[in-house]
Protein backbone atom coordinates (compact mmCIF):
# COMPACT_ATOMS: atom_id res chain seq x y z
CA UNK A 1 0.00 0.00 0.00
CA UNK A 2 1.07 3.34 -0.90
CA UNK A 3 0.10 7.35 -0.40
CA UNK A 4 0.97 9.06 2.92
CA UNK A 5 -0.75 10.31 4.91
CA UNK A 6 -1.31 13.15 7.33
CA UNK A 7 -2.40 12.60 11.29
CA UNK A 8 -6.01 14.49 11.95
CA UNK A 9 -5.29 16.98 14.13
CA UNK A 10 -8.20 17.22 16.91
CA UNK A 11 -9.40 20.02 18.70
CA UNK A 12 -11.17 19.65 22.40
CA UNK A 13 -14.96 21.04 22.68
CA UNK A 14 -16.54 21.86 26.25
CA UNK A 15 -19.80 20.84 26.60
CA UNK A 16 -22.05 21.67 29.89
CA UNK A 17 -23.97 18.36 31.17
CA UNK A 18 -27.26 19.76 29.49
CA UNK A 19 -25.68 20.40 26.11
CA UNK A 20 -24.25 16.60 26.75
CA UNK A 21 -27.60 15.51 27.64
CA UNK A 22 -29.16 17.23 24.24
CA UNK A 23 -26.43 15.99 22.02
CA UNK A 24 -26.78 12.29 23.17
CA UNK A 25 -30.76 12.65 22.42
CA UNK A 26 -30.08 14.18 19.20
CA UNK A 27 -27.31 10.85 18.78
CA UNK A 28 -30.00 8.51 19.98
CA UNK A 29 -32.30 9.80 17.60
CA UNK A 30 -30.22 9.55 14.46
CA UNK A 31 -29.38 5.84 15.53
CA UNK A 32 -32.91 5.02 15.65
CA UNK A 33 -33.43 6.42 12.43
CA UNK A 34 -30.35 4.39 10.80
CA UNK A 35 -31.51 1.47 12.56
CA UNK A 36 -34.74 1.13 11.13
CA UNK A 37 -34.25 2.23 7.83
CA UNK A 38 -33.39 -0.27 5.02
CA UNK A 39 -33.10 -0.26 1.51
CA UNK A 40 -37.01 -1.08 0.63
CA UNK A 41 -37.87 1.99 2.83
CA UNK A 42 -35.29 4.38 1.32
CA UNK A 43 -36.51 3.41 -2.20
CA UNK A 44 -40.13 4.10 -1.19
CA UNK A 45 -39.42 7.34 0.61
CA UNK A 46 -37.08 8.27 -2.54
CA UNK A 47 -40.40 8.10 -4.86
CA UNK A 48 -42.06 10.84 -2.44
CA UNK A 49 -39.14 13.09 -2.71
CA UNK A 50 -38.87 12.79 -6.22
CA UNK A 51 -42.59 14.05 -6.12
CA UNK A 52 -41.38 17.04 -3.77
CA UNK A 53 -38.75 17.93 -5.67
CA UNK A 54 -40.38 18.16 -8.72
CA UNK A 55 -42.65 20.63 -6.78
CA UNK A 56 -39.73 22.99 -6.11
CA UNK A 57 -38.63 22.99 -9.65
CA UNK A 58 -41.96 23.56 -11.02
CA UNK A 59 -42.21 26.52 -8.43
CA UNK A 60 -38.25 27.76 -9.02
CA UNK A 61 -39.07 27.62 -13.13
CA UNK A 62 -42.01 30.14 -13.39
CA UNK A 63 -42.42 33.50 -13.32
CA UNK A 64 -46.05 32.42 -12.64
CA UNK A 65 -45.47 31.91 -9.37
CA UNK A 66 -44.31 35.55 -9.02
CA UNK A 67 -47.39 37.17 -10.79
CA UNK A 68 -49.49 35.08 -8.76
CA UNK A 69 -47.12 36.20 -5.41
CA UNK A 70 -48.70 40.30 -6.72
CA UNK A 71 -51.72 39.06 -7.61
CA UNK A 72 -52.99 37.34 -4.29
CA UNK A 73 -51.93 40.53 -2.26
CA UNK A 74 -53.62 42.94 -4.80
CA UNK A 75 -55.59 44.88 -1.84
CA UNK A 76 -58.90 44.85 -4.29
CA UNK A 77 -58.72 41.04 -3.92
CA UNK A 78 -58.51 41.28 -0.27
CA UNK A 79 -61.26 43.24 -0.35
CA UNK A 80 -63.17 40.98 -2.18
CA UNK A 81 -62.49 38.32 0.10
CA UNK A 82 -63.54 40.49 3.15
CA UNK A 83 -67.02 40.75 1.26
CA UNK A 84 -67.60 38.61 -1.99
CA UNK A 85 -69.49 39.97 -4.33
CA UNK A 86 -72.24 37.84 -6.31
CA UNK A 87 -71.34 37.64 -10.15
CA UNK A 88 -74.02 36.93 -12.45
CA UNK A 89 -73.73 35.91 -15.98
CA UNK A 90 -74.22 39.36 -17.33
CA UNK A 91 -71.69 40.76 -14.38
CA UNK A 92 -69.40 37.81 -15.82
CA UNK A 93 -69.51 38.89 -19.50
CA UNK A 94 -69.33 42.10 -18.25
CA UNK A 95 -66.18 41.51 -16.23
CA UNK A 96 -64.58 40.31 -19.64
CA UNK A 97 -64.37 43.43 -20.87
CA UNK A 98 -62.24 44.37 -18.41
CA UNK A 99 -58.82 44.56 -19.66
CA UNK A 100 -57.11 43.15 -16.30
CA UNK A 101 -59.72 40.49 -16.76
CA UNK A 102 -58.79 39.62 -20.44
CA UNK A 103 -54.98 39.35 -19.51
CA UNK A 104 -56.02 36.70 -16.92
CA UNK A 105 -57.69 34.95 -19.21
CA UNK A 106 -55.13 34.86 -21.68
CA UNK A 107 -52.51 33.73 -18.95
CA UNK A 108 -55.42 30.70 -17.92
CA UNK A 109 -55.88 29.71 -21.71
CA UNK A 110 -51.92 29.75 -22.35
CA UNK A 111 -51.77 27.32 -19.24
CA UNK A 112 -55.01 25.46 -20.38
CA UNK A 113 -52.75 24.81 -23.89
CA UNK A 114 -49.70 23.64 -22.22
CA UNK A 115 -51.43 21.15 -19.92
CA UNK A 116 -52.98 19.69 -22.58
CA UNK A 117 -49.70 19.58 -24.89
CA UNK A 118 -47.87 18.18 -21.61
CA UNK A 119 -50.24 16.02 -21.25
CA UNK A 120 -50.07 14.36 -24.36
CA UNK A 121 -46.24 14.38 -24.78
CA UNK B 1 -38.63 27.86 -35.85
CA UNK B 2 -35.42 25.56 -36.10
CA UNK B 3 -34.51 27.00 -39.82
CA UNK B 4 -33.08 29.73 -38.04
CA UNK B 5 -30.45 26.84 -36.61
CA UNK B 6 -29.76 25.70 -40.15
CA UNK B 7 -27.12 26.90 -42.51
CA UNK B 8 -28.08 30.29 -43.66
CA UNK B 9 -29.79 30.39 -47.14
CA UNK B 10 -31.35 33.16 -48.84
CA UNK B 11 -34.60 31.24 -48.41
CA UNK B 12 -34.12 30.88 -44.77
CA UNK B 13 -33.69 33.97 -44.05
CA UNK B 14 -37.04 35.32 -46.48
CA UNK B 15 -38.56 32.71 -44.39
CA UNK B 16 -37.70 33.58 -41.01
CA UNK B 17 -38.47 37.54 -41.71
CA UNK B 18 -41.77 36.35 -43.21
CA UNK B 19 -42.47 34.38 -39.47
CA UNK B 20 -42.04 38.16 -37.50
CA UNK B 21 -38.94 39.98 -38.26
CA UNK B 22 -34.82 38.49 -38.06
CA UNK B 23 -33.90 38.17 -34.30
CA UNK B 24 -30.71 38.04 -33.14
CA UNK B 25 -31.01 35.75 -30.30
CA UNK B 26 -27.95 33.81 -28.78
CA UNK B 27 -27.72 30.52 -29.45
CA UNK B 28 -26.37 28.47 -26.79
CA UNK B 29 -25.65 24.31 -28.25
CA UNK B 30 -25.48 21.54 -25.84
CA UNK B 31 -23.87 18.64 -27.60
CA UNK B 32 -24.80 15.14 -25.12
CA UNK B 33 -27.92 14.88 -22.72
CA UNK B 34 -26.35 13.01 -20.22
CA UNK B 35 -25.75 14.38 -16.63
CA UNK B 36 -23.90 17.38 -17.74
CA UNK B 37 -25.78 18.37 -20.47
CA UNK B 38 -28.71 18.03 -19.12
CA UNK B 39 -28.02 19.70 -16.24
CA UNK B 40 -26.66 22.88 -18.19
CA UNK B 41 -29.19 22.78 -20.13
CA UNK B 42 -32.33 22.77 -17.31
CA UNK B 43 -30.23 25.65 -15.40
CA UNK B 44 -29.69 28.06 -18.53
CA UNK B 45 -33.52 27.43 -19.56
CA UNK B 46 -34.76 28.44 -16.13
CA UNK B 47 -32.63 31.43 -16.29
CA UNK B 48 -33.23 32.62 -19.01
CA UNK B 49 -36.83 31.19 -19.39
CA UNK B 50 -37.96 35.22 -20.34
CA UNK B 51 -35.45 35.72 -23.02
CA UNK B 52 -36.16 32.47 -24.24
CA UNK B 53 -39.89 33.30 -24.25
CA UNK B 54 -38.96 36.96 -26.35
CA UNK B 55 -36.73 34.45 -28.92
CA UNK B 56 -33.51 36.05 -27.42
CA UNK B 57 -31.61 33.40 -26.27
CA UNK B 58 -31.92 29.69 -27.81
CA UNK B 59 -30.61 26.67 -26.12
CA UNK B 60 -30.56 22.92 -28.38
CA UNK B 61 -29.34 20.13 -26.93
CA UNK B 62 -28.12 17.45 -29.25
CA UNK B 63 -27.79 13.63 -28.52
CA UNK B 64 -28.64 10.16 -30.88
CA UNK B 65 -30.82 8.30 -28.18
CA UNK B 66 -33.73 9.72 -26.27
CA UNK B 67 -33.65 8.07 -23.67
CA UNK B 68 -30.96 8.55 -20.65
CA UNK B 69 -29.55 5.66 -18.99
CA UNK B 70 -27.91 6.82 -15.95
CA UNK B 71 -24.33 4.47 -16.29
CA UNK B 72 -23.34 5.29 -12.48
CA UNK B 73 -26.12 2.77 -11.41
CA UNK B 74 -24.84 -0.21 -13.79
CA UNK B 75 -22.34 -1.94 -10.88
CA UNK B 76 -25.67 -2.78 -9.00
CA UNK B 77 -27.69 -4.45 -12.01
CA UNK B 78 -26.15 -7.84 -11.27
CA UNK B 79 -26.15 -8.02 -7.52
CA UNK B 80 -30.48 -6.97 -7.88
CA UNK B 81 -29.67 -3.46 -5.86
CA UNK B 82 -31.19 -1.50 -8.93
CA UNK B 83 -33.37 -2.25 -11.82
CA UNK B 84 -33.34 -1.19 -15.33
CA UNK B 85 -36.21 1.01 -15.07
CA UNK B 86 -34.79 2.53 -12.03
CA UNK B 87 -32.39 3.50 -14.13
CA UNK B 88 -33.60 4.91 -17.51
CA UNK B 89 -35.93 7.88 -17.89
CA UNK B 90 -37.01 9.44 -21.18
CA UNK B 91 -35.32 12.40 -21.56
CA UNK B 92 -38.27 14.95 -22.43
CA UNK B 93 -39.31 14.47 -19.34
CA UNK B 94 -35.77 15.45 -17.45
CA UNK B 95 -35.03 18.18 -19.95
CA UNK B 96 -37.41 21.84 -19.63
CA UNK B 97 -39.44 22.18 -22.63
CA UNK B 98 -37.75 25.49 -23.52
CA UNK B 99 -35.02 23.90 -24.78
CA UNK B 100 -34.90 22.38 -28.73
CA UNK B 101 -34.65 18.71 -27.81
CA UNK B 102 -32.68 17.08 -31.12
CA UNK B 103 -32.46 12.89 -30.87
CA UNK B 104 -31.78 10.47 -33.27
CA UNK B 105 -29.88 11.17 -36.53
CA UNK B 106 -30.10 15.01 -35.89
CA UNK B 107 -28.87 14.75 -32.83
CA UNK B 108 -25.76 12.51 -33.43
CA UNK B 109 -22.69 14.99 -33.89
CA UNK B 110 -20.53 13.81 -36.79
CA UNK B 111 -17.75 16.75 -37.11
CA UNK B 112 -17.24 20.08 -35.05
CA UNK B 113 -15.78 22.85 -36.59
CA UNK B 114 -14.43 25.55 -33.90
CA UNK B 115 -13.31 28.40 -36.09
CA UNK B 116 -16.41 28.24 -38.39
CA UNK B 117 -18.70 27.66 -34.92
CA UNK B 118 -20.50 24.87 -36.97
CA UNK B 119 -21.81 21.32 -35.76
CA UNK B 120 -22.83 18.88 -38.19
CA UNK B 121 -24.72 16.14 -37.22
CA UNK B 122 -25.37 12.33 -39.07
CA UNK B 123 -28.44 13.59 -40.77
CA UNK B 124 -26.33 16.14 -42.78
CA UNK B 125 -27.83 18.89 -41.05
CA UNK B 126 -25.59 21.88 -39.42
CA UNK B 127 -25.91 23.71 -36.50
CA UNK B 128 -24.64 27.32 -35.56
CA UNK B 129 -23.99 28.23 -32.24
CA UNK B 130 -22.59 31.11 -29.94
CA UNK B 131 -21.69 29.30 -27.25
CA UNK B 132 -20.61 25.73 -27.42
CA UNK B 133 -21.14 22.83 -24.59
CA UNK B 134 -19.28 19.67 -25.12
CA UNK B 135 -20.89 17.21 -22.34
CA UNK B 136 -20.75 13.65 -24.70
CA UNK B 137 -18.97 11.35 -22.48
CA UNK B 138 -16.92 8.93 -23.26
CA UNK B 139 -16.98 5.18 -25.04
CA UNK B 140 -15.75 1.39 -24.15
CA UNK B 141 -13.00 0.70 -26.65
CA UNK B 142 -13.15 -3.13 -26.20
CA UNK B 143 -10.80 -4.05 -29.16
CA UNK B 144 -8.34 -2.04 -28.01
CA UNK B 145 -7.46 -4.90 -25.66
CA UNK B 146 -6.37 -8.26 -27.90
CA UNK B 147 -8.43 -10.93 -27.13
CA UNK B 148 -10.64 -9.11 -24.85
CA UNK B 149 -13.88 -9.39 -27.24
CA UNK B 150 -13.58 -13.15 -27.06
CA UNK B 151 -14.71 -13.16 -23.54
CA UNK B 152 -15.83 -10.07 -22.54
CA UNK B 153 -18.07 -10.08 -18.99
CA UNK B 154 -19.08 -6.67 -17.69
CA UNK B 155 -21.06 -4.50 -15.74
CA UNK B 156 -19.77 -1.22 -17.83
CA UNK B 157 -21.13 -1.28 -20.98
CA UNK B 158 -24.83 -1.44 -21.03
CA UNK B 159 -27.68 -2.64 -18.35
CA UNK B 160 -28.26 -5.73 -20.77
CA UNK B 161 -24.12 -6.78 -20.29
CA UNK B 162 -25.29 -5.83 -16.21
CA UNK B 163 -28.02 -8.49 -16.75
CA UNK B 164 -26.02 -10.97 -18.35
CA UNK B 165 -23.30 -10.71 -15.87
CA UNK B 166 -25.77 -11.07 -12.70
CA UNK B 167 -27.03 -14.08 -14.61
CA UNK B 168 -23.68 -15.70 -14.73
CA UNK B 169 -22.99 -14.35 -11.36
CA UNK B 170 -26.00 -15.94 -9.78
CA UNK B 171 -24.70 -19.50 -11.11
CA UNK B 172 -21.11 -19.38 -10.36
CA UNK B 173 -20.40 -22.08 -7.88
CA UNK B 174 -16.54 -22.80 -7.62
CA UNK B 175 -13.49 -21.54 -9.15
CA UNK B 176 -11.64 -18.14 -9.03
CA UNK B 177 -13.36 -14.91 -10.67
CA UNK B 178 -11.13 -12.44 -12.06
CA UNK B 179 -11.64 -8.76 -12.12
CA UNK B 180 -9.62 -6.93 -14.62
CA UNK B 181 -9.15 -3.33 -15.32
CA UNK B 182 -6.62 -3.04 -18.12
CA UNK B 183 -5.73 0.65 -18.05
CA UNK B 184 -6.84 3.76 -16.75
CA UNK B 185 -8.20 6.32 -17.54
CA UNK B 186 -12.16 4.94 -16.96
CA UNK B 187 -14.88 6.61 -16.04
CA UNK B 188 -15.93 6.15 -11.94
CA UNK B 189 -12.96 4.47 -11.16
CA UNK B 190 -14.32 3.46 -8.02
CA UNK B 191 -16.63 1.19 -9.44
CA UNK B 192 -13.95 -1.79 -10.09
CA UNK B 193 -13.80 -1.84 -6.58
CA UNK B 194 -17.27 -1.11 -5.11
CA UNK B 195 -18.17 -4.06 -7.39
CA UNK B 196 -15.80 -6.35 -6.53
CA UNK B 197 -16.85 -5.60 -3.11
CA UNK B 198 -20.17 -6.20 -3.83
CA UNK B 199 -19.73 -9.60 -5.37
CA UNK B 200 -17.98 -10.60 -2.28
CA UNK B 201 -21.17 -9.93 -0.14
CA UNK B 202 -22.95 -11.22 -2.69
CA UNK B 203 -21.22 -14.57 -2.99
CA UNK B 204 -20.52 -14.95 0.92
CA UNK B 205 -24.24 -13.70 2.09
CA UNK B 206 -26.69 -14.50 -0.49
CA UNK B 207 -25.35 -17.23 -1.85
CA UNK B 208 -23.82 -18.59 0.95
CA UNK B 209 -20.71 -18.84 3.15
CA UNK B 210 -20.03 -22.42 1.25
CA UNK B 211 -20.11 -20.97 -2.36
CA UNK B 212 -17.95 -17.94 -1.30
CA UNK B 213 -15.35 -20.58 0.13
CA UNK B 214 -15.43 -22.21 -3.36
CA UNK B 215 -14.67 -19.10 -4.79
CA UNK B 216 -11.60 -17.01 -5.49
CA UNK B 217 -11.50 -13.31 -6.17
CA UNK B 218 -8.82 -11.76 -8.11
CA UNK B 219 -8.82 -7.90 -8.50
CA UNK B 220 -6.25 -6.97 -11.30
CA UNK B 221 -5.30 -2.99 -11.15
CA UNK B 222 -3.46 -1.14 -13.98
CA UNK B 223 -1.17 1.41 -11.71
CA UNK B 224 -0.12 1.40 -7.57
CA UNK B 225 -3.31 3.22 -5.42
CA UNK B 226 -6.69 2.50 -5.41
CA UNK B 227 -7.75 5.87 -5.61
CA UNK B 228 -6.45 8.77 -3.62
CA UNK B 229 -3.89 7.38 -0.97
CA UNK B 230 -7.31 7.56 1.92
CA UNK B 231 -9.38 5.68 -0.60
CA UNK B 232 -6.83 3.45 -1.04
CA UNK B 233 -6.33 2.51 2.78
CA UNK B 234 -9.81 2.01 3.41
CA UNK B 235 -9.87 -0.43 0.28
CA UNK B 236 -6.79 -2.29 0.63
CA UNK B 237 -7.93 -3.21 4.64
CA UNK B 238 -11.73 -3.87 3.41
CA UNK B 239 -10.36 -6.34 -0.07
CA UNK B 240 -7.38 -8.09 2.76
CA UNK B 241 -10.43 -8.37 5.50
CA UNK B 242 -12.62 -10.51 2.55
CA UNK B 243 -10.01 -12.40 1.05
CA UNK B 244 -9.76 -10.69 -2.35
CA UNK B 245 -6.49 -10.53 -3.63
CA UNK B 246 -4.97 -7.43 -5.37
CA UNK B 247 -2.39 -7.75 -8.01
CA UNK B 248 -1.42 -4.03 -8.54
CA UNK B 249 0.53 -2.39 -11.37
CA UNK B 250 -0.80 -4.94 -13.71
CA UNK B 251 0.02 -4.47 -17.51
CA UNK B 252 -2.22 -6.49 -20.01
CA UNK B 253 -0.55 -8.04 -22.84
CA UNK B 254 -4.21 -9.83 -24.01
CA UNK B 255 -6.76 -12.03 -22.72
CA UNK B 256 -6.10 -15.69 -24.14
CA UNK B 257 -9.85 -16.40 -24.18
CA UNK B 258 -9.20 -20.33 -25.91
CA UNK B 259 -7.32 -20.98 -22.14
CA UNK B 260 -9.30 -18.87 -19.93
CA UNK B 261 -5.81 -16.72 -19.22
CA UNK B 262 -5.05 -13.25 -19.02
CA UNK B 263 -1.82 -12.70 -20.05
CA UNK B 264 0.69 -9.63 -18.50
CA UNK B 265 2.97 -7.81 -20.56
CA UNK B 266 5.92 -9.46 -18.50
CA UNK B 267 4.45 -12.71 -19.66
CA UNK B 268 2.94 -13.66 -16.49
CA UNK B 269 -0.15 -15.97 -17.32
CA UNK B 270 -3.23 -15.92 -14.60
CA UNK B 271 -6.10 -18.48 -15.07
CA UNK B 272 -9.48 -17.38 -14.34
CA UNK B 273 -13.01 -19.07 -14.45
CA UNK B 274 -14.77 -16.21 -14.99
CA UNK B 275 -13.43 -13.16 -16.23
CA UNK B 276 -15.33 -9.88 -15.63
CA UNK B 277 -13.47 -6.51 -17.35
CA UNK B 278 -13.76 -3.02 -17.01
CA UNK B 279 -13.19 -2.00 -21.10
CA UNK B 280 -10.62 0.76 -21.63
CA UNK B 281 -12.34 4.07 -22.29
CA UNK B 282 -11.89 7.11 -25.15
CA UNK B 283 -13.39 10.07 -26.03
CA UNK B 284 -15.45 10.45 -29.06
CA UNK B 285 -14.67 9.90 -32.79
CA UNK B 286 -16.37 12.70 -34.04
CA UNK B 287 -13.97 14.69 -31.75
CA UNK B 288 -10.55 12.92 -33.06
CA UNK B 289 -11.77 13.30 -36.49
CA UNK B 290 -12.63 17.03 -36.53
CA UNK B 291 -9.21 17.20 -34.50
CA UNK B 292 -10.21 19.21 -31.67
CA UNK B 293 -9.18 16.14 -29.31
CA UNK B 294 -5.97 14.91 -27.62
CA UNK B 295 -4.64 11.59 -27.53
CA UNK B 296 -7.64 9.31 -26.43
CA UNK B 297 -9.92 11.69 -27.91
CA UNK B 298 -10.38 13.57 -24.70
CA UNK B 299 -11.53 17.63 -25.27
CA UNK B 300 -8.52 19.66 -23.45
CA UNK B 301 -10.30 22.42 -21.14
CA UNK B 302 -8.37 24.47 -18.84
CA UNK B 303 -8.56 22.76 -15.28
CA UNK B 304 -10.71 25.74 -13.31
CA UNK B 305 -12.82 27.33 -16.65
CA UNK B 306 -13.80 24.33 -18.29
CA UNK B 307 -12.92 26.55 -21.42
CA UNK B 308 -11.54 24.86 -24.43
CA UNK B 309 -7.67 24.97 -24.71
CA UNK B 310 -6.46 22.59 -27.42
CA UNK B 311 -5.14 21.38 -30.64
CA UNK B 312 -6.74 24.40 -32.76
CA UNK B 313 -6.25 26.90 -30.73
CA UNK B 314 -7.97 28.38 -27.77
CA UNK B 315 -12.04 29.29 -27.69
CA UNK B 316 -13.23 30.80 -24.69
CA UNK B 317 -16.57 30.65 -25.99
CA UNK B 318 -16.41 26.50 -26.16
CA UNK B 319 -17.04 24.37 -22.93
CA UNK B 320 -16.06 20.92 -22.29
CA UNK B 321 -16.65 19.28 -19.25
CA UNK B 322 -17.58 15.39 -17.68
CA UNK B 323 -16.57 12.06 -18.65
CA UNK B 324 -15.13 13.30 -22.27
CA UNK B 325 -12.80 16.16 -21.27
CA UNK B 326 -9.89 16.81 -19.37
CA UNK B 327 -11.51 18.24 -16.19
CA UNK B 328 -11.64 17.11 -12.50
CA UNK B 329 -8.89 14.65 -11.50
CA UNK B 330 -10.71 11.41 -12.39
CA UNK B 331 -13.91 10.99 -14.33
CA UNK B 332 -16.81 10.82 -11.98
CA UNK B 333 -20.63 11.76 -12.48
CA UNK B 334 -20.12 13.60 -9.12
CA UNK B 335 -17.49 15.59 -10.87
CA UNK B 336 -19.52 15.65 -14.08
CA UNK B 337 -22.33 17.23 -11.89
CA UNK B 338 -20.04 20.12 -10.20
CA UNK B 339 -18.36 21.16 -13.74
CA UNK B 340 -21.96 21.69 -15.76
CA UNK B 341 -23.09 24.27 -12.42
CA UNK B 342 -19.98 25.82 -13.11
CA UNK B 343 -20.05 26.10 -17.28
CA UNK B 344 -23.90 26.81 -16.90
CA UNK B 345 -23.16 29.86 -14.51
CA UNK B 346 -20.49 31.29 -16.68
CA UNK B 347 -22.59 30.97 -19.46
CA UNK B 348 -25.27 33.08 -17.48
CA UNK B 349 -22.57 35.47 -16.40
CA UNK B 350 -21.53 35.62 -20.21
CA UNK B 351 -25.11 36.16 -21.65
CA UNK B 352 -25.81 38.69 -18.64
CA UNK B 353 -22.43 40.67 -19.61
CA UNK B 354 -21.54 41.00 -16.17
CA UNK B 355 -17.83 40.06 -16.71
CA UNK B 356 -17.94 37.56 -13.98
CA UNK B 357 -16.34 34.39 -13.62
CA UNK B 358 -16.77 31.29 -11.79
CA UNK B 359 -14.42 28.48 -11.60
CA UNK B 360 -14.26 24.97 -11.31
CA UNK B 361 -12.36 24.34 -7.90
CA UNK B 362 -11.64 19.96 -8.70
CA UNK B 363 -15.01 19.15 -6.55
CA UNK B 364 -15.33 15.35 -7.22
CA UNK B 365 -16.98 12.31 -5.43
CA UNK B 366 -16.28 8.61 -5.72
CA UNK B 367 -18.76 6.79 -3.21
CA UNK B 368 -17.09 3.69 -1.59
CA UNK B 369 -19.07 0.52 -0.54
CA UNK B 370 -17.91 -1.29 2.62
CA UNK B 371 -21.25 -3.96 2.58
CA UNK B 372 -24.43 -4.27 0.61
CA UNK B 373 -27.41 -5.10 2.64
CA UNK B 374 -27.88 -8.87 3.12
CA UNK B 375 -29.17 -10.59 6.35
CA UNK B 376 -25.79 -10.69 8.01
CA UNK B 377 -24.96 -7.26 6.78
CA UNK B 378 -26.76 -3.69 6.96
CA UNK B 379 -24.99 -2.15 4.24
CA UNK B 380 -22.07 0.54 4.80
CA UNK B 381 -21.17 3.27 1.98
CA UNK B 382 -18.91 6.60 1.92
CA UNK B 383 -19.57 9.03 -0.46
CA UNK B 384 -15.70 10.96 -0.46
CA UNK B 385 -15.04 13.86 -1.70
CA UNK B 386 -11.88 15.92 -2.68
CA UNK B 387 -10.75 18.88 -4.57
CA UNK B 388 -7.71 20.09 -6.83
CA UNK B 389 -5.97 21.16 -3.90
CA UNK B 390 -7.87 19.46 -0.96
CA UNK B 391 -6.93 15.87 -0.64
CA UNK B 392 -9.36 13.14 0.68
CA UNK B 393 -9.86 13.12 4.26
CA UNK B 394 -9.48 9.57 5.87
CA UNK B 395 -13.33 8.19 6.46
CA UNK B 396 -15.17 5.47 7.46
CA UNK B 397 -18.08 3.75 5.64
CA UNK B 398 -21.75 3.93 7.64
CA UNK B 399 -24.68 2.73 7.14
CA UNK B 400 -26.59 6.42 6.87
CA UNK B 401 -23.80 6.54 3.56
CA UNK B 402 -25.31 3.59 2.19
CA UNK B 403 -28.94 4.98 2.84
CA UNK B 404 -28.05 8.09 1.21
CA UNK B 405 -26.36 6.38 -1.39
CA UNK B 406 -28.93 4.16 -2.37
CA UNK B 407 -31.32 7.17 -2.03
CA UNK B 408 -29.06 9.11 -4.77
CA UNK B 409 -30.01 6.87 -7.16
CA UNK B 410 -33.57 7.18 -7.32
CA UNK B 411 -33.79 11.18 -6.66
CA UNK B 412 -30.97 12.05 -9.48
CA UNK B 413 -33.17 13.05 -12.01
CA UNK B 414 -35.04 15.36 -10.07
CA UNK B 415 -32.18 16.90 -8.62
CA UNK B 416 -29.19 16.98 -10.32
CA UNK B 417 -30.27 16.54 -14.12
CA UNK B 418 -32.78 19.66 -13.40
CA UNK B 419 -29.57 21.14 -11.64
CA UNK B 420 -31.51 21.80 -8.23
CA UNK B 421 -28.71 20.34 -5.92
Amino acid sequence: MTGEMKEKETIPVELDQSELDALVEVLNTVKFLRDFLNDQMVHDIAEVMSVVFKLINTVASTDLIDVLERGLQDPNLDKALLNPPKVSTWGLIKAMKDEDVQKGMGIMIELLKAIGRASTD
Amino acid sequence: MYRNWEKSSLMEVLFSFLEGGIKMSKKVLILGAGLGGSAVANKLAREFRKEIAKGEVEITILDKNDVNVFQGGFTFIPFGLYTPEDLTMPRKKVISPRVKAVFGRDGEVKSVDLADRKVTVASGRSYSYDYLVIATGCQADVESVPGLSNDFNTFYTSIEDALKLGKLVKTFDKGRIVILTPQMPIPCPGAPGKFTVMLDAYLRYIRGEEVRKNVEIEFLWPIETIGPPAYNQIATKVFEERNINITRNFKLSEVDANNKEVVGADGERIKYDLLITIPPHKGIKAFSDSGIAVEGGWIPVDKYTLQYRGPVGNYDEVYAMGDGSTAGAVKTGIGAHYQSLIVAQNLINELHGNGIKVSYMGELGCPFVGAIYTPSTRGEAHIATWMYDKPLEPFKPTKLGWLIYRMYYYIYWDTELKALM
